[in-house]
């Protein structure tokens, strides 16, 4: 396999005052009576957007609304500034070409009975016509783009390694010209060295196609270096928004403090186990407070809103003193 | 509690995992690291007599046993009893239609051990492992990833394992959750005086809780040592690249 050539492009900074291409605004989604995601706002940008979480925290519904597979409860989609809900017919294939998925596993992606590169040309067929030896060219271009061997184009997926299939995954997302890259968890099926040689693409690629990323993880150090800004959700909100790195230095939300101490680092100190891991039941309150260290009377009683500290948002009443260390390892 | 000499495990006349020396004593945690199909499941699998279709050869001692030729019933003691395995998911080993208590119960009786003594030794396990002994009343779909995986640990400690070897034991968890098996490993390591036989892909989870390391890939040992000295220095450029792939946060001041 060939390493792509990927110069280190920092991530253009977002000079538009344009709307971005993919925000959410307060949406709540819903199966059934009960939402699993609460008033949630972002936006996607040229810099990298993270949305970090557990299990349960909501985040792969969130994507799945931002990617038009489910209407929001109230709230908006934006594509450009417009709701989605509104959004014309023309309008509305644009969207489904210019924001692509790449989900965790590539050999489900792909289908099983197609060679890579007819599933990566069933992209560029499906939104533009082309000549055949215009699809051809392109499809080696792509494939060169992910620094797949053009030879690879015959075989079937389960004849590449996970690398390479994620890669071809890549490839067909990018066939469409899209603007913006919903990326689930796109490494944590990989083994560590081919992660970090996709995270090398994704970061190339990132300034040659002009793309925004909207990246879900549970990995903190993967989100570290893709996106300049992060929302940390827990059941359903977020808890915790801002600047990547002031976030990961200083935390401000016992949360988001407790999913770094918890991260295991070479010749590190063993990682932080928070104790409870329940949810307090909906209601009044705040839903941290199970779990939390600082949980006082008012915690028990009135749920957080979120508030401006610091260049970020957080919803915590006592997050002053979760930035001061008041919670100790 | 483990020693292995000259380990090799072939299938269709190729070496798909090799272990030259490995020796694992009480009280310590030694991880097989390394990346898919490097052959450290098997080498694991292969230390509890358990792989199938496939030539085994060397010598493999488990606490005591020699596994590679003793019975199949000898081995089975083994595993029942001082050689415990614990999967990645624990909720898939688990019966799914009886509690958690029941199983531990049953388990208990075909050791002979029943009634009050069982039910303190059931409780005396959970609470060894941080879990509420209320867990013991539901079933395993009531119970997070963490809290099965916990359960396991405490299956084999009430049954007198002196040897867990776990395969993977954290990656199906969240991190906080993953951070709670751990505590309980080191635990289970530091006042139970366990010997641990880890396998895991993932360098940072293993030096929180690996004495030594075992790096392998392609079916063969390519570094082994101290895990603090393996992962700060390593000597093997393979070892190097596996070190330098983790992703990292930015240093922060903890």
């Amino acid at each position: 396999m060939t390493t792509p050539s990927t110069p280190p492009a920092p991530p253009a900074p977002p000079v538009s005052t344009s709307p971005p291409v993919l925000a959410a605004d307060g949406v709540t989604l819903a199966y059934g009576p009960v939402p699993v995601v609460h008033g949630v706002s972002l936006a996607v940008d040229g810099g990298g957007t993270g949305l970090i979480g557990e299990s349960g925290s909501g985040k792969t519904t969130l994507a799945r609304a931002l990617l038009g597979l489910l209407r929001p409860r109230s709230g908006r989609v934006l594509y450009g500034g417009a709701d989605l809900a509104g959004l014309p017919r023309r309008r509305r294939a644009e969207f489904r070409a210019a924001v692509q998925p790449v989900f965790q596993d590539g050999s489900e992606a792909l289908d099983p009975r197609m060679s890579i590169g007819a599933s990566i040309a069933e992209g560029l067929t499906a939104h533009h016509r082309l000549a055949a030896s215009a699809r051809r060219a392109r499809v080696a271009e792509l494939m060169a783009d992910v620094g797949l061997e053009p030879g690879l184009a015959t075989r079937r997926p389960h004849r590449l390694s996970g690398g390479q299939r994620q890669r071809a995954v890549i490839a067909r997302a990018l066939a469409v010209r899209p603007r913006v890259l919903v990326l689930d968890e796109p490494t944590s099926a990989l083994d560590v060295t081919v992660q970090a040689r996709i995270l090398d693409l994704l970061e190339g690629l990132r300034a040659g196609h002009g793309l925004g990323y909207l990246l879900i993880t549970h990995n903190l150090a993967v989100v570290d270096r893709l996106c300049r800004t992060s929302h940390v959700m827990f059941a359903g909100r977020v808890v915790e928004s801002g600047p990547t790195g002031d976030l990961l230095a200083r935390p401000a939300h016992p949360y988001t403090l407790a999913l770094r101490d918890a991260v295991p680092r070479i010749g590190g100190p063993p990682p932080a186990a928070g104790g409870r891991t329940e949810i307090a039941p909906a209601g009044s309150g705040c839903p941290f407070r199970l779990r939390c260290p600082l949980a006082d009377d008012t915690c028990r009683e009135l749920a957080p809103d979120p508030r401006p500290l610091l260049g970020r948002t957080v919803a915590c009443h006592r997050a002053e003193e979760v930035l001061d260390g008041a919670v100790r390892r | 509690m483990i020693e292995i000499r000259d380990l090799v495990v072939r299938a269709g006349g190729r070496v798909i995992s090799s272990v030259p020396e490995l020796d694992l004593a009480a009280g310590r945690c030694t991880a097989l690291v390394g990346e898919s199909g490097s052959g450290k499941t098997t080498a694991l699998l292969a230390t509890l007599g358990l792989v199938e279709g496939a030539e085994v050869t060397g010598r493999v001692t488990v606490c005591g046993t020699e596994v590679l030729t003793a019975s199949e019933r000898a081995l089975r003691d083994l595993r029942g009893a001082k050689a415990a395995l614990v999967m990645q998911s624990p909720q898939a080993a688990l019966n799914p239609v009886m509690r958690l208590g029941t199983l531990m119960r049953r388990a208990l009786a075909r050791h002979g051990v029943k009634g009050a003594a069982a039910r303190a030794r059931a409780h005396e396990a959970v609470s060894a492992v941080l879990l509420d002994p209320a867990v013991l009343r539901r079933y395993p779909h009531q119970v997070s990833g963490g809290q099965a995986q916990r359960f396991a640990l405490a299956l084999a400690l009430a049954l007198g394992a002196d040897v867990i070897a776990a395969d993977e034991p954290t990656s199906a968890l969240d991190v906080t959750v993953q951070a709670e098996v751990v505590a309980v490993l080191r635990r289970l390591r530091d006042e139970r005086g366990l010997a641990l036989l880890l396998v895991s892909h993932d360098l940072a989870l293993v030096s929180t809780v690996a004495d030594d390391v075992v790096v392998m890939k392609d079916g063969r040992v390519v570094e082994s040592g101290p895990t603090a000295r393996v992962l700060t220095e390593p000597a093997h450029p393979y070892t190097r690249d596996l070190v330098a792939a983790v992703p990292r946060l930015k240093e922060v001041e903890l």
